[in-house]
């Protein structure tokens, strides 16, 4: 009986030890797969330009491209870290936060500027200071770009950056849009499109504040992460990764109207709305990183970050054009 | 000797896959007060259905079961029944709560003091002196009866009914408990009704004995027990009896 | 015997835990060694943070348990006073339970919001329905001598259904109680990981959530073994106790 116990006991280590060999597993090594996390909105609308045309496949020859559609950047966060994700797209805020916290990962490239704006259903709300003690706001999660972004514009026009945190709730994009448009307790979300614009396009809303308000000047949106692996082991395959985002960006600024019609289909919106999406004043596409420094410095000031990059290729890739130095 | 009971004119049906059956047919009987009434008959001739009517748990289709000249229709504990399963007692409460817990719902004794005085006085006249703070599952089949026993007497009632009590005992034990009823009965003067399907056991506790025949369930004969009655241990009188109450029922 | 084989079991694990951790295969973000762990718990625990969710997760079962409990007592009397009403509730549990709590979560936003109602309405989903399910096996298979000697003594109505058929069917109601306290607790758990607010209390989920979010994997792990403890404490400790001193005390658990 204790014989057994024991011999059982030896066999499950020697196995986890075996099994724990195994991962992290290996990625892309070979430049066989490689494997991209986005998440759903307008501001990823190059990455479907890259799957339609299938332009990484066609900068690197006899690779498998692997999309994932995840939910939050947490979870993208996640599986990079597992070794099943290669590169990721999300804000530079919970970039910045995974960064702070040890994750090898840096920035590859920007991929999109967006309009972003908190939306409510309250008439007599017309700045932040309008909020009452009952008003409940929906921001996808804690630490990303929306509560940052909210946080900013709180020290600004309120003078305390965590003025608001208690009346934030935290609600998925779709979630939040429902939440708002039922008119329950909640009564601002803070949103990207398409949501910003369908819960605009709704009677009773309006913008109370929008991105470029809060940060004082333009800012990228969504960029490109890869982990030190990818990056390291297969430079190869990171240059045409790189090179694939820059195409379809380039893609879209050449050519909106056969973009909108790639896109309406993929987001399941009418074209013209799309189209008009890609002409608005706050959307533009580019590689260019916009951002980071203001970000940083700001989450560092409140606790979201222990530390501020000290030089630039501390968080991103050689080859990123960044606006500010 | 005063009339007790009176059971006039029973049918009771059962109904099965549509069809029905006769349970009971045109039942009638009285007991006297301080009687001891045996009803006797095989398995499946409704005796214990009667007992249930006379409770007020079931309702006849016809007739009518009068308690003290008045009717009844619901059970009360009037008629206090005292079932075969060992499983009557309450097994949350302790075997006095299961005695004191039916005289406080029904207000009898002026407080929780003299109720517990009084249940205290019926388990020690059971035998149940020790075990007044153990829980029912703890104890023998025969202390359960026992314990029901003191239990119903506890709440004075007018009728005794007993539905085969000792049927799942061992001998000796039901001996025991046949002998404890005949000397309570002695000292209370309580009227009982006592359900068996044991010639020996009706012919020990009966002073009537009513016989009861099956399909449809009816009363066969009711015989005065001169056996108990003169109080002789004459074997040649008893067996005698014996034998008209076995060939009663074995005509049937 | 039993326990002492347990915890062997379990310091087996944490000492596998600790060597893998050890082992330099993983980043500390995805096994934190045990240290930092116990170190972010108690950092945690002495910050009061921890403990606030906790007491805000707690204060909410109880107070879903409790109103879902007397629900499916309540629903469980009604069905068994009319085979209408039973065919009835039976309709209803059979539609309502099979439905995780969670999946009903878009529709309670549009129908309660966010906050601390909508939980209460997830916990309650699934404390009923268990319960109702076994309130009525439990009061169907109440021996039909005790019911009748209680109707025999005079009791009647309510006090019928409290004195005789509650205590009669009651492990019946505290094996429901245990499933119901499992679901609930893993609804709530969930639930709070889907909103909470930013700044106030929202919970154990919405704790793990935030640290999560922030990429604090050991505080991650501090929320689940205080989600394990309770969890213990609840099944092993305090169902075991009450079944102790009620059912198995009364002779009842092999009915």
């Amino acid at each position: 009986m204790k014989r057994g116990l024991l011999k059982l006991i030896a066999l499950i280590i020697a196995a986890s030890l075996t099994a724990a060999g195994c991962t992290p597993k290996e990625t892309s090594g070979s430049g066989s797969r490689i494997a991209i996390a986005e998440q759903y909105g307008l501001a990823y609308a190059p990455l479907q330009i890259v799957k339609e045309l299938k332009l990484l496949e066609k900068n690197l020859p006899g690779t498998v491209v692997e999309w994932k559609q995840l939910g939050n950047t947490a979870a993208i966060r996640e599986a990079m870290l597992a070794g099943e994700v290669d590169a990721g797209f999300m804000a530079i805020p919970p970039f910045l936060i995974g960064w702070d916290k040890g994750m090898p990962w840096k920035i590859a490239c920007g991929l999109s500027k967006s309009p972003v704006g908190l939306v409510t259903n309250r008439e007599e709300i017309r700045s932040l200071r309008d909020f009452g003690d009952k008003d409940r706001i929906a921001v996808p999660q804690p630490g990303s770009v929306q509560h940052i972004l909210l946080s900013m514009a709180c020290e600004k026009e309120l003078g305390d950056p965590h003025k608001l945190d208690n009346q934030l709730v935290t609600l998925a994009h779709p979630e939040g849009m429902s939440a708002l448009l039922s008119g329950r307790d909640i009564t601002a979300h803070f949103t990207a499109p398409p949501y910003l614009m369908k819960e605009l396009a709704e009677p009773g809303m309006h913008e109370v504040l929008n991105g470029r308000q809060a940060m004082g000047g333009d800012f990228t949106f969504i960029a490109g992460v890869t982990t030190a692996a990818f990056h390291d082991k297969d430079p190869r395959a990171y240059k045409a990764f790189v090179r694939s985002i820059q195409e379809a960006i380039d893609y879209i600024n050449n050519n909106r109207e056969k973009a909108a019609a790639i896109l309406a289909e993929a987001y399941k919106m009418p074209e013209a709305e799309l189209l008009s999406y890609l002409l608005m004043e706050d959307a533009a596409y580019t590689t260019v990183v916009e951002g980071i420094e203001p970000f940083a410095q700001f989450m560092e000031r409140n606790g979201y970050i222990s530390k501020v990059p000290g030089e630039l290729n501390e968080i991103v890739w050689e080859d990123v054009h960044d606006e500010n130095p | 000797m005063s009339e007790k009971l009176r059971v006039s004119g029973i049918n009771k049906y059962y109904y099965k896959n549509g069809e029905r059956f006769k349970v009971l047919d045109s039942i009638s009987f009285t007991a006297g007060s301080g009687e001891v009434l045996c009803l006797l008959g095989p398995s499946g001739c409704g005796k214990s259905t009667l007992l249930r009517l006379i409770c007020g748990l079931d309702e006849p289709e016809d007739g009518l079961v009068r308690l003290d000249g008045k009717a009844v229709s619901c059970p009360s504990p009037a008629a206090v029944m005292i079932f075969q399963e060992f499983g009557q007692l309450f097994p949350w409460r302790t075997v006095l709560d299961n005695v004191i817990y039916p005289m406080r719902v029904n207000g009898i004794g002026r407080s929780e003091a003299e109720r517990k005085q009084t249940a205290e006085t019926w388990l020690v006249r059971v035998g149940l002196e020790g075990f007044f703070h153990v829980f029912p599952h703890t104890l023998s089949g025969g202390m359960k009866q026992k314990a029901a026993l003191a239990r119903a007497l506890a709440l004075e009632p007018s009728l005794l009914l007993m539905d085969e009590p000792f049927g799942s005992l061992d001998a000796l034990t039901r001996e025991g408990l046949q002998r404890l009823l005949l000397q309570i009965r002695e000292e209370t003067g309580s009227t009982i009704l006592f359900v068996t399907h044991d010639i020996q056991e009706a012919l020990t506790l009966g002073d009537r004995i009513l016989v009861m025949g099956k399909e449809p369930g009816r009363i066969l004969k009711v015989l005065e027990n001169s056996v108990k009655k003169t109080g002789k241990r004459s074997n040649q009188e008893k067996s005698a009896l014996y034998d008209v109450i076995h060939n009663l029922l074995g005509t049937v | 015997m039993m326990r002492i084989h347990k915890s062997i079991w379990f310091v087996l694990f944490l000492s596998l835990w600790e060597l893998l951790a050890r082992s330099g295969r993983f980043s500390p973000l995805v096994f934190p060694p045990l240290a930092a762990v116990f170190k972010a718990l108690f950092h945690a625990l002495a910050s009061g943070e921890l403990l606030q969710e906790t007491g805000f997760s707690i204060l909410l079962i109880l107070e879903g348990l409790l109103v879902g409990a007397v629900l499916a007592l309540l629903l469980g009397m009604a069905s068994s006073l009319s085979p209408l009403l039973r065919s009835f509730t039976e309709a209803l549990a059979a539609l309502a339970h099979p439905l995780p709590g969670i999946a009903l979560l878009p529709v309670i936003i549009l129908w309660l919001g966010t906050g601390r109602a909508s939980i209460l309405f997830i916990i309650i989903h699934s404390v009923l329905w268990p319960m109702l399910l076994n309130v009525m096996t439990g009061f169907r298979a109440v021996p039909k001598v005790l019911a009748e000697t209680g109707r025999n003594f005079g009791v009647r109505g309510a006090r019928l259904f409290l004195e005789v058929y509650v205590p009669a069917s009651l492990p019946y109601l505290l094996a429901g109680l245990r499933i119901a306290w499992a679901r609930a607790w893993r609804a709530l758990i969930s639930a709070e990981m889907i909103f909470g607010a930013v700044g106030g209390k929202g919970g154990l989920g919405w704790y793990i959530f935030k640290q999560r979010v922030f990429m604090d994997t050991a505080g991650m792990f501090s929320a689940l073994i205080v989600i394990i403890l309770i969890g213990i404490l609840v099944e092993e400790v305090i169902f075991e106790r009450v079944e102790a001193a009620t059912i198995r005390k009364w002779g009842m658990t092999d009915q």
